[in-house]
């Protein structure tokens, strides 16, 4: 019965469009090509319930990545708000005026070149015909006005790179530090200094005009973007027209989206689902060791872990060089110092280190050394009637930060040290609110290739992301000595003095230094994995299709 | 042919509480007889799948997966009692002081009863431990939360239809008062279909706790909980499957013993009542 009035339909719907063309057809050879006809279209009805791009336009590509919220997560498209100019960087919306090569070099990019008046003064010379999306040309004066509009909005933009005048003349911009910077360049690689049309009307969802290979159409906060490419970008047409991001912070939804083709990238893989593509020959594997490292941070307004004991102890309980084989996979290297050994201030050689390798058991005889004993029978050591209880804090989408508490919780239990850990989708808050003893981090340590950036963050006593509290005068002393010296040997040494101090005071507790892993489906060309964490989405990637 | 009924019921009953002695038995003595600590990280025997020495392999950590789900064991058990104890307790006073009394606190109780009914159930769960935060004392307020509404409505319709038997009518012309119609002739007859649901609860209880804690609002870390650890290990599924299976297979094996037991326990006061 059901069949029978379908075809009726059809066969209205095919007297309609094709009688024309064949009135010599008899009508049984007409039902016959009706049937054709309704069973196409059947196929076609079933197919577009799947999740595929039928309906894409002829002839558009589309590249689809994933990855965790730490990687794509943005709360705005506003380069000046927060983090997120560095994962509008990722995305291939902002663009700075030099970018990091692959050695942490930085090469021009908006700027051509520059000049070195003095110690002091900088000359930029901006790269001629570069548009922003909304059309406006990219001109000294514009980049001295986006530049002002984030010191404005951005606290932290300050600490990266102290300016004390701009002038723009034509497409000339000068630059004026308040003391002489020698890592400027490197400082103008941090996407922070993204350059923007702060002429432009900032919109609520899309944000503000840059000039990167790609443009927002539509943009959900912490969730995903989607993007048509620039098609006046001044570096190349970009090979793909439409680039979809989303952000699957569900490790094995992710790994799965990969496998059945969903997506054709993800973009900082977790280390589980590194075992899960090994054998995988439609996957590329692709990783380069980035400056990220695990480390531990220490309230110091906190009275439980402000003996430098306990944090000796701590640091004793975990077991690196398993962690980094195990929970990463070998994708990670342990570390007992501050930077990775790939840099060239990296190296522990001849430095005093106060943790040399997993020993809970020292760990254990260095707590009751220094007075903590279990008085009351509760299983938990206390002192002065305090038990040794600390609140932990890290990311709950961070598989690998996870991990490390569960890590460290056992160990802790094991020598009679609570620990509660409370996870969240962003620390700020939480840090910002000393609502934590000790926080599992994830950091990229050096993305700009300078010490100087991660020692101004994190180290100086009155730095923006000092959330430990950590004063030390010896490290503002040695780092604004670092900020006025020009020679890199130098620089180097004295980046180790303060690596020495860190080391030796324990605030910050390093635990490995993790590599960047990309892998993506074998369709995907142009596609090259930056150690800095700030480039992802550029116009030469490309999708067969 | 009723008497078959009624002793087959019974065997069904005798099997599920033996199986059910086993199961408290593994939760409370287990925990002291398994081979490897629960809790302690073995970096170097991670992911080793299920053999001699490591029965359900080990997980992410190198802990025996196997000592876990038994240490975890307890943790579903006991939570999922406490749920139904105090959901028991409290929807049985609730509902037979609203059904006896009438009047203004049977609507007041009956209202707020609806209100709850309202809303699909693990959502509600869902939202009231949300806004609790994690852990396994606001996981189990928020099941009550849940739970609490079938107990009340159940206890207050059975005593409501009580109130007006014949031998309840007689004992107050017998100059019985009300307090000793409430204990003597109406929780009675009002205890046991209430106890049989109970019964049957467990299961479900059991699951929806698994639930909430494998979305990270139950049980926390380092706590063994299935769901929590079910919801680790799903970042493995594909590469160490046996921490998700066993865990899994623990679950389905305890929901079926309860369910096998709440099912037998009302064919077993069923026929009784009809005898």
């Amino acid at each position: 019965m059901i069949k029978d009035s379908t075809s009726d339909k059809v066969l209205t719907v095919i007297k309609d469009s094709t009688v024309d063309k064949n009135l010599t057809l008899d009508k049984e050879e007409l039902l016959m090509k009706n049937k054709v006809i309704a069973l196409a279209l059947c196929t076609a009805l079933t197919a577009s319930a799947l999740p595929v791009n039928v309906f894409a336009e002829e002839g558009q590509k589309t590249f689809t990545a994933g990855a965790t919220t730490g990687f794509f997560g943005a709360e705005s498209l506003d380069v000046a708000y927060n983090w997120d100019g560095w994962i509008m960087s990722i995305y291939g919306i902002s663009e700075n005026l030099f970018r990091l090569d692959e050695n942490y070099v930085p090469q021009p990019w908006l700027a051509e070149s520059y000049e070195n008046v003095d110690e002091l003064t900088w000359k930029f010379n901006i790269r001629e015909g570069v548009t922003f999306s909304d059309g406006n040309p990219v001109t000294a004066e514009a980049v001295k006005k986006c530049f002002e509009r984030t010191y404005e909005q951005n606290e932290r933009a300050s600490s990266t790179l102290d300016i004390a005048s701009m002038e723009a003349e034509g497409q000339v911009l000068t630059i004026k530090t308040s003391a002489p910077n020698p890592t400027i360049l490197n400082d103008l690689c941090d996407p922070l200094m993204g350059i923007y049309d702060a002429d432009a009307q900032v919109d609520p969802e899309l944000g503000v005009p840059c000039t990167g290979p790609f443009v927002a159409t539509s943009f959900t906060a912490m969730t995903e973007v989607s993007m048509v490419k620039n098609e006046n970008y001044w570096g190349g047409e970009p090979k793909v027209d439409k680039v979809e991001l989303k952000i699957i912070d569900d490790t094995e939804a992710l790994n799965m989206a990969l496998q059945n083709g969903e997506i054709d990238l993800i973009a900082q893989l977790p280390a589980a689902g590194t075992a899960v593509f090994a054998d995988n020959e439609d996957i590329v594997m692709e990783s380069k060791t980035s400056t990220r490292a695990n480390f531990l941070a220490y309230n110091m307004k906190h009275a439980v872990v402000e003996d430098a004991a306990v944090r000796k102890a701590i640091g004793m309980c975990v077991d690196r060089e398993a962690f980094a084989d195990v929970v990463y996979n070998g994708y990670a290297t342990p570390s007992y110092g501050v930077y990775p050994e790939s840099l060239p201030y990296g190296s522990t050689e001849g430095m005093e280190l106060t943790v040399t390798g997993y020993d809970s058991e020292g760990a254990a005889a260095l707590l009751a050394d220094a007075g903590y004993e279990d008085t009351d029978g509760d299983g938990i050591l206390d002192k002065d009637g305090e038990p040794l209880s600390l609140h932990a804090i890290t990311y709950s989408y961070n598989t690998e930060c996870l991990q490390l508490a569960d890590m460290i919780q056992a160990e802790l239990a094991g020598i009679g040290v609570e620990m509660t850990l409370e996870t969240y989708d962003v620390l700020d808050d939480p840090l910002a609110n000393d609502e934590f003893d000790l926080a599992i981090l994830s950091h990229a340590m050096a993305p700009t290739g300078s010490s100087q950036y991660f020692i101004s963050m994190l180290f100086e006593s009155d730095s923006s992301e000092n959330m430990a509290h950590y004063s030390n005068e010896e490290v503002d002393a040695l780092s604004d000595k670092l900020k006025a010296t020009f020679d890199e040997e130098e620089r180097n040494t004295i980046a180790k003095d303060v690596c020495q101090q860190v080391i030796s005071d324990k605030v910050y507790d390093f635990i490995v230094h993790q590599q960047l892993i990309c892998a993506y489906s074998d369709k995907v060309t142009g596609f090259e994995v930056n150690p800095s964490e700030y480039y992802l989405i550029t116009n030469t990637i490309d999708i067969a299709e | 042919m009723k008497k078959k009924n009624k002793r087959k019921a019974r065997r069904w009953l005798i099997f599920s509480l033996a199986l059910l002695a086993v199961l408290f038995a593994v939760a409370f003595i287990g925990p002291s007889l398994i081979p490897h600590q629960p809790f302690k990280p073995n970096m170097r025997n991670a992911l080793q799948p299920p053999s001699a020495e490591y029965l359900f392999g080990t997980d992410n950590l190198g802990r025996c997966v196997f000592c876990r789900v038994i240490a975890g064991a307890s943790t579903s058990l006991f939570s999922a009692l406490a749920v139904v104890g105090i959901v028991f307790a409290a929807g049985t006073v609730l509902g037979v002081a609203a059904g006896f009394t009438g009047g203004v606190l049977d609507h007041i109780i009956m209202k707020i009863s609806l209100i709850f009914q309202a809303f699909p159930s693990f959502i509600l769960a869902v939202a009231v431990a949300g806004i609790l935060g994690n852990g396994l004392k606001n996981g189990i307020i928020s099941l009550c939360a849940v739970y609490w509404v079938t107990y009340c409505r159940l206890a207050r319709s059975l005593t409501v239809s009580l109130r007006d038997m014949p031998y309840i009518r007689a004992a107050r012309i017998c100059g019985a008062g009300k307090i000793s119609i409430l204990f003597k002739y109406v929780l009675p007859n009002v205890v046991a279909p209430v106890l049989v649901t109970a019964a049957l609860d467990v299961g479900s209880v059991i699951l929806s706790m698994a639930g909430l804690s494998f979305l990270g609002l139950g049980a926390v870390r380092p706590t063994a909980e299935w769901g929590a650890v079910m919801s680790e290990a799903k970042d493995y599924l594909q590469t160490a499957p046996w921490i998700i299976v066993f865990n899994g297979a623990a679950l389905f094996v305890v929901v079926t013993i309860f369910n096998l037991f709440g099912d037998s326990l009302r064919d077993v006061l069923d026929t009784n009542a009809e005898i």
